[in-house]
């Protein structure tokens, strides 16, 4: 039997989210793009990929930091009464300062969104999951969460929470059906939220990877995509290096 | 089929006890109504009544009684 496949993406109005929506589409997924406030640039550009690829692409809006708008925004995905074969968690804050710098309004906001918001998307996308005895949700942790480094005490905590979320998860759910739970964690890709990021960090980060170079928003959305394929069938509970060769290089 | 018989049925088919059975279940009772078997019955009576359940209600959500209290919070009658 073939089954409809269908992914919900939040953040995917830009970086590796709309990476993500793009690689999913080109596969045959419709998709439910997530992202925080309407907008019309967006809208044109899925609704550019839907019929590019002839699958359908919705528009959904909920801002993180509400927990009812979470719970609205999912719930109209859940009245569509469709399958949800994978979420990815993608959305996320970023910001790198020493912990001493660090207001703690700037730290709970970190958490709010990376993992209490993500945690309770979960929850809620599981319902869904847990009754058709399927799913797969990935996660996007970081780099940051694997190793620790000065200026990442905040950021870097919130995405080994999501690490080790991901792996217990993985666990809690698999009584219900074949749901797996994987986790990526790419090292800085050529996205906006380098921007954020210090000239002499960047340039740390290059360095220290093999290949000398970022990661492309594409090369996270391949991982993405076989995670949530059966090609990675066997896979589950893994946090997932996707780092260019840094690691090897320190 | 009312609202009741729905609501025992998710109790027989989550627990896969009797009908004569659930009126008195309170979690635990049976070896089914285990963390594992009390999602499961939470995911047959959001599927069939079409509500999403917050996750106090589901904690909350000890006893075939307890339960009519707490879909009547989503409008659900029983």
């Amino acid at each position: 039997m073939n089954i409809e496949k269908n992914a919900i993406i939040t953040g995917a109005n830009r970086g590796l989210g709309f990476a993500m929506v793009k690689k999913f589409a080109e596969n045959g997924f419709n998709v439910w793009a997530c992202a925080r406030k309407p907008s019309d640039e967006f809208e044109t550009k899925i609704s550019g990929l839907a019929n590019e690829y002839g699958v359908w692409i919705k528009p959904v809006y909920f801002d993180l930091t509400d927990e009812a708008a979470i719970k609205s925004g999912i719930m109209e995905i859940y009245k569509e009464k469709k399958h949800v074969h994978t979420l990815i968690n993608n959305a996320g804050i970023h910001y790198e300062k020493l912990f001493q710098m660090s207001t703690m309004k700037e730290i709970r906001e970190l958490y709010e969104v990376n993992v209490f918001a993500l945690m309770y998307t979960v929850q809620l996308v599981l319902k869904m999951m847990t009754k058709q005895k399927f799913g797969n949700i990935i996660n996007i942790s970081s780099i940051a969460g694997l190793t620790p480094y000065s200026g990442n005490v905040s950021y870097g905590g919130t995405k080994a929470a999501v690490g080790l979320f991901t792996g217990a998860l993985a666990i809690e759910v698999a009584p219900f059906g074949n749901i797996r739970v994987n986790a990526i964690a790419p090292s800085r890709a050529e996205t906006e939220i380098i921007s954020h990021v210090s000239e002499a960090s960047l340039k740390k980060g290059i360095d220290n990877c093999l290949l000398g170079r970022l990661a492309k928003p594409s090369e996270i959305a391949d991982i993405a995509y076989f995670l949530s394929s059966e090609e990675s069938s066997y896979i589950n509970g893994q946090v997932i290096r996707v780092d260019g060769g840094a690691s090897n290089g320190n | 089929m009312s609202n009741m018989q729905q609501y025992v049925n998710a109790f027989m088919e989550a627990f896969g006890v009797e009908e004569s059975a659930v009126a008195t279940l309170k979690y635990q009772d049976v070896e089914a109504w285990d963390s594992v078997g009390h999602m499961q019955m939470i995911s047959i009576l959001e599927d069939v009544f079409d509500i999403m359940m917050d996750i106090d209600d589901i904690i909350d959500f000890g006893s075939f009684e307890k339960g009519k209290e707490v879909l009547a919070k989503y409008g659900v009658s029983v």
